[in-house]
C-alpha cells in the first residue's frame, strides 16, 4: 500500500459579512421558517432550525400517525471514495463494512484508540469505492487523520448535499403520489434514486423514528424543489413540518443515541474516565471483533473479554406520569446508594408509559431489576421532592411492525 | 517463496540491531538480522572516500557507547581497538588563541572562566550522574491502557523504576535538585552566558547542547538535550575515542560477536514489508478476541523469514507506516508516529589530503583532537538559523576530526583525512539540491576552513560533502535525523517514540524497535538495541522452537 496523505479540503472563504448573522440559514428556510409560527428556534450545527413549528403536541402525532418532515440541513455529511474506501471504512467504524452491499445503509459508530465512542452515525455505500458518512458532530480531522496510508479522498459534503426526513406511516404512499415510482418495495436502510422531472432524489429508509420513513437526499440547489415537491401532495396525507422538540420525543421512543445527551464524543471529553464505549453504550451490535483491525480493537476486545464495561446505558420504566429529566438513580428506596443518572426522558404519548434511558453502573445493570429515582417537581414555585420506583425494559421503547414491512403499507 | 522460521528477526543491521541480535542470540534464540545493504553497521561504518583512503561516513566519533556493554560484548576480543581515547575538544580561535577543554580543566579564554570551569564541569557532571541510569534501562509508563498486558511484575518494575528517579533526584541535594530544576527548561544560550565570559567556551558548550538537533541554542529546551548528552557520555564512560579502523570496526566487532552468538547474518536483504497475521484457535484463540501480530517478514526479492518476534532496527516512522502499514494500528497511534519528528541540520564533510594541513596555532600533535569551529553561541545561531527557511549557511560550524593521524590506515602513507560535521543545511533546500548550489555550500565550508587552516583548499586530492538529504538517503535516516528523532524534550524518555511504543513495543504484537529512535536514544550508544532486547526477553516464546 503507497503512503497518502489525504489532500486536505480547500477552506471555504465566508462571505465577508458573515458575522453579522450569528446563525446559518437552511435552504428550506424559505420555506420553513414563514410556517413557523412560534418563532422558536434553535442552534444546531451553527444553523438556525425549528425547534417547535405550532404545538409540539400537533408535530409529535403527525409523526406517529400522518407524515412528518424535518430539515437535515446541519447533519454533517462526508463522501469517501477511492480504491481503499472500503477498506479505510472498515478500520474507521466498529461494524464489519465489508458485508454492507452497495445501494444499503448501517448505522456505526467509532472509536479511538481506548475504545471509546467518537461518534455514532449512517454510513451510505453507493459503490464499491464510494461512501458517504453522516454525522452529527464535525469529524474531518479525524476522518483526515484515519486516511494516512489509504487510497481515498474524504470530502466535506456538507452544505453541497440536502436532506429531508419524512417519517410517518402515510410516507410511502405520500411519496408514491409525488411520482415516486415503486418507493414501496424499498428494505429498511436501502438507497434508491429517483428522477422526478428535473429533480434528482435520493432515497434511503432510514430515520429517526423506529416508524416508517425515509430520508431524501438532493444537491443543496434543488432543497426548494424537494419541499415544494413533498407539500404539494402532503395534504392528503397529512404532512406537516416538524421541529426538533418533536423529533427528540420519538428518538427517545426508538431508543436512539444523542451525542452530547446520551454519551460524551471521547474527543470532546476532558474529564477523565466519563466517555464510553459501545458496549457500555448498549451498541454491542455494532461491534465486530472477528473483522480485521480497526480502530480500538484492541481496546474492546479486553473490555469484553475481561468484562470491564464500567457502565451500561438501559432502558428504564418508571412509575408515574412525570418524565425523570436529569435524575439520579439509585438501588435502593432511602437513595444511599447512587449508581447511575438518566440521560433523556418522556412521558411517551403513543406508549403510555415513563420512560427514560438512563446510565447504570457495573454491576448494577446487570443484576438489579428494580431501581430508584429521585425527582424534583416544581409546583408553583414550591419544589417537591419524589423517589419513584424504575425498572429495566428493552430499548426500542416503541418500534412498529410497519418499520420493517417491504412492500410498506399504503396509508 | 521460501520459508524459514527463527526466534527473532532484526531488520537493520546497524549497531543497534546488532546489540539486539547479539543479546537475545546469548538468551538461546534463533536470531536472522537482515541488512539491506552490502555492509553492516548503518550510520557506524567505515567506507572507501577515494581509492586508499577510507572514511567513517556517518559517526567519527565513539564516546556513547557505555564500556560496560562494550565488556559484556567482548568487543575488544572481537577485534575493537581504540587508535585514541580520551581526545580533548579544542575550540579553534581565528587568531589560533584557542581553547582546549580536558576534562575538568580549561585551558585559554578569560582567567575568570579558566577558574569557574570546574566547578561548572563538576556541577555538570553530578547532573549528568542524575541522566546516566535513565538511559540504561527502559522508561517506565505512567499510565498502561485497559488492553495493554498488566502483569504485576512489569507494573511493580515501573513504580520501582520511577521511585527510584524521585529518589536519586532527591539525593542530588537541595542545592543540586534546585540548579536542575531552574536550568532543565532554559535554552543552552543563556546557560552559557550566565557562566562564561570567551565567546569561544560559549561556542563550544552551546555546540555540544545542540549538535545533532535541528535547534540553535537559543531555543527553549535545549539544556535538557545537553544534559542528556552529558547523561550518555557519563554513562560511557566520559572518553572521547577513536575506533582503529574508523567507525565501521565498531560494527565489525558486533559482527563477529554476533556470528559467534550463531546469528544468522544476511546482507543485501532489503525488507519490503512486515507481515502480519491473526493469531487462531491452534494459538489458542477465540476468533472475536484474537490478536494480530507480526508473523514475520517480506525481503524485496520475495523471500519471506518467519518468526516469533520482529524487532526493527528501522526508525520508528518507517517501520510502523511503511514496513508494517497503518492499517494494523489504531489512527490515534498512527497519528503519533507520524508526528514524530525527524529533521537534521547537519551534514558531512570528508576531504582526503595529500598533506597534513596546518591550522594556526596548533601543533601537529593537538590536531587528532576533536576540533570546533563555533566562535561564539551566536554563530551556531547564525549557521542554523537560514535552515529554518531552506537555506543554507554562509559561515557553517564545524566539528572536525582528522583520523589519520592517530590511525595511519586510513589512508595511503604520508596522505591525510578530515572528516568533518557541518552544521547549518537543510534537508529541504529551496529549490531542491542542484549541482551549483552543493558547490555554493562546499565553496562555504571550505572558507571556513581555509580561514582556520590557510592552504587546506590546496591539500584536497578528493572531496564529498553529504547534505542531510544526502544522510538520509545512504544511512536510511528520514530528515536526515542522526537519532531517529530529534532528541529533544518531547521526544524523550516515555515519550520516545512515542507514548503507546515507549518500551520497545509496539501495539502490534510481536512487533518490536530498537533502533535509536527509542529511549535512550541516537548516537552510536548501543543502549536502544541492549534494553529492546531485555523487553523481548520478558516475552516467552509460546511453541517453543529454539535451541535453547
Amino acid at each position: 500500500m503507497m503512503m497518502r496523505l489525504s489532500p486536505k479540503p480547500a477552506l471555504v472563504k465566508p462571505a465577508p459579512d458573515h458575522f453579522k448573522q450569528l446563525l446559518q440559514e437552511s435552504p428550506f428556510a424559505k420555506r420553513a421558517m414563514p410556517l413557523c409560527r412560534t418563532r422558536d428556534v434553535m442552534n444546531w450545527n451553527g444553523f438556525a432550525l425549528v425547534n417547535v413549528y405550532s404545538t409540539v403536541e400537533e408535530e409529535y402525532f403527525a409523526i406517529r400517525n400522518r407524515s412528518s418532515v424535518f430539515d437535515l440541513a446541519p447533519m454533517m455529511k462526508y463522501r469517501i471514495s477511492g480504491k481503499d474506501a472500503e477498506a479505510y471504512c472498515n478500520r474507521l467504524v466498529t461494524r464489519d463494512v465489508r458485508k454492507q452491499k452497495p445501494g444499503r445503509v448501517s448505522y456505526v459508530v467509532w472509536c479511538d484508540e481506548a475504545g471509546m465512542v467518537i461518534d455514532d452515525g449512517t454510513l451510505f455505500r453507493f459503490s464499491a469505492t464510494e461512501f458517504r458518512l453522516c454525522s452529527q458532530e464535525r469529524q474531518i480531522d479525524w476522518l483526515l487523520d484515519c486516511a494516512l496510508g489509504y487510497d481515498v479522498t474524504i470530502s466535506d459534503v456538507s452544505e453541497s448535499i440536502m436532506a429531508l426526513t419524512l417519517q410517518g406511516p402515510t410516507s410511502a404512499s405520500l411519496l408514491k403520489l409525488c411520482g415516486f415510482k415503486g418507493v414501496e418495495n424499498i428494505k429498511p436502510f436501502e438507497i434508491k434514486d429517483w428522477k422526478i422531472g428535473k429533480l434528482a432524489v435520493t432515497v434511503s429508509r432510514t430515520g429517526f423514528t423506529a416508524d416508517l420513513g425515509y430520508e431524501l437526499w438532493v444537491d443543496a440547489g434543488d432543497a426548494i424543489a424537494l419541499w415544494d415537491l413533498l407539500f404539494e401532495h402532503g395534504q392528503g396525507r397529512g404532512l406537516v413540518p416538524i421541529g426538533n422538540e418533536a423529533l427528540n420525543m420519538a428518538r427517545i421512543e426508538a431508543g436512539l443515541l444523542l451525542p452530547g445527551i446520551d454519551f460524551i464524543s471521547s474527543m470532546a471529553n476532558v474529564r477523565m474516565g466519563f466517555c464510553r464505549s459501545p458496549y457500555e453504550l448498549g451498541l454491542d451490535f455494532t461491534v465486530d471483533l472477528a473483522k480485521p483491525h480497526f480502530n480500538g480493537r484492541a481496546a474492546l476486545v479486553a473490555e469484553k473479554q475481561n468484562e470491564t464495561s464500567r457502565s451500561k446505558l438501559i432502558g428504564l420504566e418508571i412509575e408515574s406520569n412525570k418524565p425523570v429529566n436529569d435524575s439520579i438513580v439509585y438501588s435502593d428506596e432511602s437513595c444511599q446508594t447512587e449508581i447511575g443518572f438518566v440521560t433523556s426522558a418522556i412521558w411517551s404519548p403513543t406508549c403510555k408509559r415513563n420512560i427514560a434511558i438512563a446510565q447504570i453502573n457495573a454491576p448494577y445493570y446487570g443484576t438489579l431489576t428494580q431501581f430508584w429515582v429521585e425527582l424534583y417537581l416544581k409546583r408553583e414555585l414550591t419544589w417537591q421532592r419524589r423517589v419513584l420506583e424504575a425498572w429495566p425494559v428493552e430499548r426500542p421503547f416503541f418500534a412498529h411492525p410497519r418499520r420493517r414491512q417491504t412492500p410498506a403499507g399504503d396509508y | 517463496m521460501v520459508k524459514q522460521k527463527f526466534d527473532s528477526i532484526i531488520i537493520g543491521g546497524g549497531h543497534n540491531g546488532l546489540v539486539t541480535a547479539i543479546k537475545l542470540a546469548k538468551a538461546g534464540q534463533r536470531v536472522l538480522v537482515l541488512e539491506a545493504k552490502d555492509q553492516f553497521g548503518g550510520a557506524a561504518v567505515t567506507r572507501g572516500l577515494a581509492p586508499g583512503y577510507n572514511i567513517s561516513a556517518a559517526a567519527h566519533l565513539l564516546h556513547l557507547l557505555p564500556k560496560k556493554l562494550q565488556r559484556e560484548l567482548r568487543l575488544e576480543q572481537f577485534g575493537l581497538v581504540l587508535a585514541a581515547q580520551n581526545l580533548k575538544t579544542i575550540a579553534l580561535d581565528l587568531a589560533g588563541n584557542h581553547v582546549v577543554f580536558d576534562g575538568k580543566n580549561l585551558s585559554g579564554g578569560t582567567a575568570a572562566d579558566q577558574s569557574h570551569y570546574p566547578t561548572y564541569h563538576r556541577d555538570m557532571q553530578e547532573l549528568a550522574r542524575f541522566f546516566a541510569p535513565l538511559l540504561a534501562s527502559r522508561a517506565p509508563r505512567l499510565a498502561r491502557g485497559k488492553h495493554e498486558p498488566h502483569a504485576r511484575a512489569e507494573k511493580l518494575r515501573d513504580a520501582c523504576n520511577l521511585a527510584m528517579t524521585g529518589l536519586r533526584l532527591r539525593l542530588l541535594g537541595r542545592r543540586r535538585m534546585r540548579q536542575m530544576l531552574r536550568i532543565i527548561g532554559m535554552n543552552a544560550y543563556d546557560l552559557v552566558d550566565e557562566h562564561f565570559e570567551s565567546p569561544l567556551v560559549k561556542g563550544a558548550i552551546a555546540l555540544d547542547a545542540v549538535i545533532g538537533t535541528e535547534f540553535a541554542p537559543r531555543t527553549p529546551g535545549t539544556v535538557i538535550s545537553y544534559l542528556y548528552r552529558l547523561g550518555a557520555e557519563y554513562a560511557a564512560g566520559n572518553s572521547l575515542a577513536q575506533p582503529q579502523g574508523g567507525m565501521g570496526s565498531v560494527s565489525a566487532a558486533l559482527v563477529k560477536a554476533a556470528e559467534a552468538a550463531g546469528v544468522t547474518l544476511k546482507l543485501k536483504s532489503p525488507v519490503a514489508r512486515i507481515l502480519v497475521s491473526r493469531a487462531d484457535s491452534s494459538q489458542g484463540y477465540d476468533d472475536e478476541y484474537a490478536p494480530d501480530y507480526a508473523s514475520g517478514v517480506v525481503t524485496v526479492n520475495g523471500t519471506e523469514y518467519h518468526a516469533n518476534h520482529i524487532v526493527s532496527n528501522v526508525d520508528p516512522k518507517t517501520t510502523v507506516l511503511q514496513l508494517a502499514g497503518p492499517q494494523h494500528f489504531d489512527t490515534d497511534f498512527v497519528r503519533r508516529i507520524n508526528n514524530i519528528r525527524m529533521k537534521g541540520v547537519s551534514g558531512k564533510l570528508h576531504l582526503a589530503l595529500k598533506a597534513l594541513p596546518e591550522f594556526k596555532g596548533l601543533s601537529r600533535l593537538e590536531l587528532g583532537n576533536r576540533l570546533l569551529i563555533a566562535p561564539s553561541s551566536e554563530a551556531i545561531e547564525r549557521a542554523i538559523d537560514p535552515t529554518k527557511y531552506g537555506e543554507f549557511a554562509e559561515q557553517p560550524v564545524l566539528e572536525i576530526t582528522i583520523p589519520t593521524l592517530a590511525d595511519p590506515s586510513l589512508a595511503p602513507a604520508g596522505t591525510h583525512l578530515l572528516s568533518a560535521v557541518v552544521v547549518g543545511i537543510p534537508t529541504e533546500l529551496k529549490g531542491g539540491w542542484k549541482a551549483e548550489s552543493r558547490k555554493a555550500l562546499l565553496k562555504n565550508v571550505m572558507a571556513v576552513l581555509e580561514s582556520y587552516a590557510p592552504g587546506i583548499g590546496k591539500l584536497v586530492v578528493q572531496s564529498e560533502l553529504l547534505t542531510p538529504s544526502d544522510i538520509a538517503e545512504e544511512f536510511a535516516l528520514p530528515g536526515g535525523c542522526w537519532h531517529q528523532g530529534s532528541l529533544t524534550f518531547d521526544q524523550f524518555y516515555f515519550m520516545r517514540p512515542t507514548y503507546g511504543a515507549s518500551q520497545y513495543q509496539t501495539p502490534l504484537k510481536g512487533l518490536y524497535l530498537c533502533g535509536a529512535g527509542n529511549h535512550p536514544g541516537g548516537g552510536v550508544m548501543g543502549l536502544a538495541g541492549y534494553n529492546a532486547a531485555q523487553q523481548v526477553l520478558r516475552h516467552p516464546i509460546k511453541n517453543q522452537n529454539s535451541k535453547g
